[in-house]
């Protein structure tokens, strides 16, 4: 779509919108438009949560509630006796400061939610959400003396604005009011939109696409799903009193679950994750049962028409409406042209591009042909790269040495074990990662070297031992905590944010360094530009280090194999690691990939990082390395320089057996 | 004290048909992964069957009762074949929101068949309840937790010695390694999601004569069952057991000492108070079936 078309769109859009209330001049079709309007905005903030967070919350409808019972509750002022003597009360306050009010409660609820959302997660959340919408439903029932219970709060006063008697605008009127919600719908969509589009947004989006991954690069689970659920929840609760302050009375039925599985029917007809998604849904479920309503059909028959079409939309269009009609539109612009070249990995020349080449465009002109394939049957023969050829070895060995034993300790384990049930995984482990060398841990399957990965980086807790990085132990560090600590790791099987752009991943890679706040984000602060502007330049230098800047615009899942494991690695050196943890990099490449592998290797520990990796390809380990820990059974078996390592008997053992041994010896 | 035991009382009696609810709902989460919100409509239709065959067409109560939980399984089977089997590789989250359309579905129809009059059915018990010193229970009280109880042992039965059963432990632990070892895995889950909803049904059919029939009843009863399931740990039926007598013992104790109209919240609170600080449930090392 061109500027000038979405211009125009933009312009038709607005302009019917604001026009609504004069050419809508029947009061009931105008009130069907409001009510929708306010649902739109709940159906909005949910999105947050199940669209982009992956939250699938089922109690959304005690923020809204709670929003509309708070602004009532404080519009008409309350008195209730926490014991038969004390009394808490307020007179009635104006309508728009008890909607600030309901937002501000609202907004706390789902902090408390978000917190319990931290620890559970899937269906269990899913059931707590559930019941925690129940719950507040029978205290709405059975309180009476806040709420009236079932004989509901009724002259719920509606908002005015300025003098009265004196240019005073009433939100009695039916259009008033259409643009109030109108306001506020705009408002929450410029919301979410700023949010999604920013460090904060990235960082919930990772959390649902890959959260060990996320995790890896220093996202804090909790914090993240806390935002998202205090922003859904205060927008709900802002739906909850234009709702109130609309309808004027609220009774305890506006807690029940159908109104949460509405909103949820909106959001996922539409198509969650999009930001115009629960809008269309809205639209479309406001007006449906209008619709079966003219038609007169009984209520029980609308609500089986609703269920089926319930069903029939998850079957038919699992991702929505949204993404649906955004796939014909590329595929009929798109079917002329040609498919795109295949991979560059095959490209004769491995060298990296320039980083002082101006920013790539996206990936499309430079065709490579098949032609290509012949060379890497050449590479295979050939030694792997230039660090590993015989005549440079030497003097290649010597420079790391030089770097690699004058470093102090960067890491050191101490008599690391993790056990799983019975079984230890690793015993008694110790060894030590010195300043700027490239450490690789070896071992048959299943010696321990992801047990002992996973235990550095916090994703898995060690029975005993300590582990010291820079001076201060970080034994008991959640993993992100330790990622912010400069030590980043990749993971073993090929771990991207597969649902999203080469360019998005590591920008997502680059959260530890961005620095914008929630409150600045939503309110749009110049700041928030500047320092998006300065992350997409830290991503683009990324990807030309990697040489993955012709595909920053392709979506991750689809890149070819070799060049997904140098992503991984992209993502995690954006995360500017001082300690570098590789698990198998180079497991199922090529050899023209893993040539194409160690080059970037060598370039990144010229970049002052660390690396501790653990491989099972011998000619990478025996050519990157400055030293080699070999593991068997969770215990260190050998510890030396690679050379001490390929003669080694107990690691002859360890890999061919004993007869080998002997056959060497 | 008296007052005590009564409740006690009461709350084991009540707890046999929880333990049902949860029994047939943490099955079908656990070897499914399906999140059954119908779970509570095949609850209110054994009940509305155990009516239309015992009001409407003259059938003997215990034939009825019977058939009742027969026609629970053959319609969670064709819920199962229709709804769950095309969708066995979606996401949680996808078949979650079909099964709230088949909950919406089902519930809406029960209204328009029945209509919104609460319904009630003769059973054959005697009015008089039994007294045990200052105890007292009505039969058909008794009646309900025998059958509750014989239920849940046939279903352990069925888990854990027969051949069926140990399809469904395999499923339950690793669905594509069952696959690979010749289990036919869209039977087991025809299978698992008829039997719990034949439990279900029978809960049903089991308290339509003690309670009212309404076509929301299965609201409660499902939202009751989750509450259990999570007590229990998803996916274990002897937490799953075991909860619905905690869940019992808490309502009884709550409407005993606290008020009435809060019943049906002690269900939530337990939940969310048992995730927050045990979030796999008060019996689970880690989720398993049996």
């Amino acid at each position: 779509m061109s500027r000038w078309t979405a211009l125009v769109l933009v312009g038709v859009l607005v302009s019917v919108l604001a026009s609504v209330p004069v050419w809508l001049t029947n009061l009931y079709f105008l009130h069907v438009v409001i009510v929708m309007g306010i649902f739109i905005i709940a159906a909005m903030s949910l999105n947050l949560l199940l669209g982009f967070t992956g939250q699938l919350s089922l109690g959304h409808v005690a923020f809204f509630g709670i929003g509309a019972y708070a602004s009532a509750l404080v519009s008409l002022g309350f008195e209730v006796h926490l014991t038969d003597d004390i009394a808490v009360g307020i007179g009635p306050k104006p309508v728009w400061f008890a909607m600030l009010v309901a937002i501000a409660v609202a907004g706390v609820c789902g902090y408390g939610i978000g917190r319990v959302a931290f620890k559970v997660r899937g269906a269990y959340f899913v059931i707590v959400s559930i019941s925690f919408a129940e719950v507040v439903r029978l205290v709405a029932v059975n309180w009476v003396e806040l709420t009236q219970g079932p004989m509901a709060l009724n002259n719920i006063p509606f908002p005015r604005l300025g003098a009265p008697g004196l240019l005073e605008l009433s939100f009695l009127h039916k259009p008033a009011y259409y643009y109030l919600v109108l306001v506020a719908a705009v408002v929450s969509y410029v919301i979410i939109r700023r949010l999604v589009n920013s460090q904060a947004g990235r960082a919930m989006v990772a959390l649902r696409e890959n959260e060990p991954l996320a995790v890896s690069v220093g996202i804090d689970v909790t914090r993240y799903l806390v935002l998202a659920t205090v922003v859904a929840a205060a927008m709900a609760g802002a739906a909850g009193a234009l709702y109130a302050h609309y309808i004027r009375i609220v009774d305890p039925d506006i807690f029940l679950f159908i109104y949460t599985v509405t909103m949820v029917i909106m959001v996922i007809t539409g198509g969650k994750g999009t930001f115009a998604g629960p809008v269309v849904g809205g639209l479309i479920f406001g007006i449906v049962p209008e619709l079966l309503r003219a038609l007169r059909i009984e209520p029980e028959l609308q609500w089986i028409v609703f269920g089926v079409l319930m069903i029939l939309i998850v079957f038919l269009l699992p991702r929505g409406i949204v993404p649906a009609v955004h796939g014909w539109w590329h595929l009929s612009r798109h079917a002329a042209r040609a498919p795109s070249p295949p991979s560059s990995l095959s490209s004769p020349s491995p060298s990296l591009p320039s980083s002082l080449s101006s920013p790539s465009p996206p990936s499309g002109g430079e065709g490579r042909g098949e032609g290509a394939y012949p060379r890497v049957v050449r590479l295979w023969e050939a030694p792997l790269t230039p660090t590993l050829s015989p005549q440079e070895r030497g003097e290649g060995e010597e420079r790391k040495r030089g770097r690699g034993s004058a470093g102090p300790p960067m890491l050191s384990v101490t008599g690391l074990s993790i056990r799983f049930g019975g079984l230890a995984a690793i015993d008694d482990m110790t060894f030590e990662v010195r300043e700027g060398e490239v450490l690789s841990l070896i071992g048959p399957n299943g010696a321990g070297k992801t047990s002992a990965f996973n235990a550095i980086t916090g994703y898995l807790r060690a029975a005993a031992g300590d582990i010291v990085y820079q001076g201060g132990s970080i034994v008991g560090l959640r993993p992100h905590a330790i990622a912010a600590l400069g030590i980043v790791r990749t993971f073993q099987k090929t771990s991207l944010f597969g649902g999203r752009s080469v360019f998005d991943n590591v920008l997502t890679g680059l959260h530890l360094r961005a620095r914008q706040r929630p409150l600045a984000i939503m309110l749009g602060l110049p700041a928030v530009a500047r320092d998006e502007r300065a992350l997409a330049a830290a991503a683009w230098d990324v990807l030309r280090f990697m040489g993955l800047d012709a595909r920053a615009h392709e979506l991750a899942s689809a890149l070819p194999y070799g060049e997904q494991r140098l992503l991984e690695v992209a993502i995690a050196l954006a995360a500017r690691p001082k300690l570098l943890l590789l698990d198998e990099p180079v497991s199922g490449m090529n050899p023209a990939e893993k040539a194409r592998f160690m080059t970037t290797l060598e370039k990144i520990r010229r970049q002052d990082v660390t690396v501790l990796l653990v491989e099972h390809d011998m000619r990478t380990v025996m050519g990157v390395s400055d030293r080699v820990v070999c593991l068997n059974y969770g215990r260190i078996i050998a510890d030396g320089t690679p050379a001490e390592i390929q003669a080694h008997p107990d690691v002859i053992r360890a890999y061919l057996g004993e007869r080998s041994v002997r056959a060497a010896g | 004290m008296d007052q005590f035991l009564q409740h006690c009382l009461n709350a084991l009696m009540l707890g046999g048909t929880y333990a049902l609810l949860g029994i047939g709902l943490t099955l079908i989460f656990g070897i499914m992964r399906v999140v059954n919100f119908t779970h509570g409509e095949l609850y209110a239709f054994g009940a509305y069957m155990m009516y239309a065959l015992v009001m409407r067409l003259g059938v003997e109560f215990f034939v009825a009762l019977a058939l009742a939980v027969a026609l629970g399984v053959v319609l969670g089977a064709a819920i199962e074949v229709v709804l769950l089997r095309p969708l066995r590789s979606s996401d949680i989250d996808i078949t979650m929101l079909v099964m709230i359309g088949a909950w919406i579905v089902l519930q809406n129809s029960e209204q328009y068949v029945w209509t919104g009059v609460a319904q009630s059915i003769t059973s054959p018990f005697p009015a008089e309840p039994l007294v045990l010193g200052s105890l007292s229970v009505s039969w058909n009280r008794v009646f309900v937790f025998a059958v509750a109880s014989l239920l849940i042992a046939g279903t352990y039965v069925l888990v854990n010695r027969t051949k069926l059963g140990k399809a469904m432990r395999a499923t339950f632990q690793d669905r594509d390694t069952a696959a690979l070892m010749g289990v036919r895995i869209e039977r087991i889950h025809t299978a698992t999601f008829a039997l719990g909803s034949g439990l279900a049904a029978a809960g049903g059919a089991l308290l339509g004569p003690v309670f009212v029939v309404t076509p929301n009843m299965g609201d409660l009863a499902a939202t009751k069952a989750f509450a259990i399931v999570i007590l229990g740990g998803l996916g274990n039926v002897v937490g799953a057991t075991i909860g619905g007598f905690i869940l019992a013992f808490a309502e009884e104790i709550g409407v005993g000492y606290i008020s009435s109209g809060y019943r049906d919240a002690m269900g939530f609170l337990l939940i969310i108070l048992i995730l927050l600080f045990r979030p796999t449930g008060l019996f689970a090392q880690r989720e398993r079936i049996s």
